[in-house]
């Protein structure tokens, strides 16, 4: 067969692609376990953050034995139940747009919605050294403790600090925020029962 | 096989006679993006390094079978397959990593040294060479990321590899954490390295002359 002929060129693209291809596939496919697990730990380990869970043995075992998945309203939320298996605490994932794209992450909340217990972040997309500090502790940590109060938004200055030069991100943070728990407050009712 | 010499003569071409970034200006999209924390420049090196050479090699063994005129939708195959298997390799095993690059990694697809690499010498010279040359091209990339990631991550967070250096508490510049800083610094080494390569040019002329 001509090297320069329209059936070898044909023929030796289509070979290539399909061994090329085989490879790729299943290489993806022997990794996707692992790939999942990785992803699934991430939000785990957000999750056990916010509620204020430290994991003592591995991560998959702390989450399994302390946190149970609830349905309340259209959101995925977890809960925490003492012995006698009334709740101590609720996380509730926190989705919105930052300056440059989606934030992600999830809010840890007491049993009486009177207290925000933590916040965290899984996925954000702000500026590196700017916006990007609000995935820095001091920041989240700020957040721990804040009293809830119905019909109230949370505002900067009482108790909570902006990020300095990242004041877009600095909002987007308390407008997701705000919007989440205002969100969340009719839950209340839903999951006590 | 190679000589000693040759193999010499090839890592000094690819990475300071003809560095990919200093005196080719290629690969610029990505040092700006990711040059601001070391630890990411080094995977971001790593993965140049894995994708050029391994495509190198492969192009260079198929380089008499590949129809000519079809020849740079094989090696953009070739490179794009090589890179998907690196991403999903870090995936799978430095999670962290792979969240911190986002989409860079996917990226090296772009980068235009591979396909420079391709074009300019693997399709015309045996695997082996290639291979070593496609190592050497990505070396000389990575060595310039990693020394402009040092100052950025120094100047702009105030740490090395993550660890706090700032013993002096001084204040730390926004601005080597952004884009813009990266531009500032490769101009300078470029300019500098133009600089010895134009002196020793001169000297070199004044012997002959």
């Amino acid at each position: 067969m001509k090297k320069d002929s329209y059936l070898y060129t044909i023929t030796f693209t289509f070979v290539l692609t399909a061994v090329f291809a085989t490879v790729l596939a299943v290489t993806q496919a022997y990794y996707l376990p692992t790939i999942t697990e990785n992803e699934a730990n991430v939000e785990r380990q957000a999750i056990l953050k916010v509620l204020g869970i430290t994991s003592e043995f591995d991560l998959v075992t702390t989450f399994e034995g302390q946190v149970t998945p609830v349905t309340a309203g259209t959101s995925s939320t977890f809960a925490v139940y003492d012995e006698d298996g009334s709740p101590i605490s609720y996380a509730f994932p926190l989705d919105g747009q930052g300056l440059w794209g989606s934030i992600r992450g999830y809010i840890g909340v007491s049993a009486t919605f009177d207290r925000l217990l933590g916040m965290e972040f899984v996925e954000q997309n702000e500026t590196p050294g700017l916006g990007g500090r609000i995935d820095e502790p001091w920041f989240k940590e700020q957040f721990a403790g804040v009293p809830l109060i119905p019909g109230e938004n949370l505002v900067y200055g009482s108790g909570i600090d902006a990020i300095t030069g990242a004041t877009s991100s600095s909002n987007a943070v308390l407008n997701i925020l705000n919007n989440t728990i205002s969100e969340l407050m009719p839950l209340k009712e839903v999951l006590a029962r | 096989m190679m000589k000693k010499g040759e193999l010499k003569a090839l890592f000094r071409r690819n990475v300071w006679d003809e560095n990919q970034v200093l005196r080719q200006i290629l690969g610029i999209c990505s040092l700006l993006a990711v040059t601001n924390v070391l630890s990411n420049s080094l995977v971001m090196g790593a993965g140049l390094i894995f994708s050029v050479a391994l495509s190198s090699l492969t192009i260079s063994l198929l380089r008499n079978y590949i129809p000519h005129r079809v020849r740079m939708i094989v090696q953009t195959l070739i490179i794009a397959s090589w890179v998907i298997l690196f991403d999903i390799i870090i995936k799978a095993t430095l999670p962290d990593v792979s969240r911190a690059l986002g989409p860079y990694i996917g990226l090296i697809i772009t980068n235009c040294i591979i396909m420079g690499r391709a074009e300019a010498f693997a399709q015309m010279n045996p695997p082996i060479e290639s291979f070593l040359d496609g190592v050497f091209a990505g070396l000389g990339y990575t060595i310039v990321l990693v020394i402009i990631a040092f100052i950025r991550e120094l100047m702009g967070f105030g740490t090395i590899f993550g660890y706090d250096v700032n013993f002096l508490g001084l204040e730390t510049w926004t601005i080597m954490v952004m884009p813009p800083a990266a531009f500032f610094l490769v101009g300078v080494m470029i300019w500098i390295v133009n600089n010895i390569v134009a002196r020793k040019q001169a000297v070199g002329g004044g012997k002959n002359g």
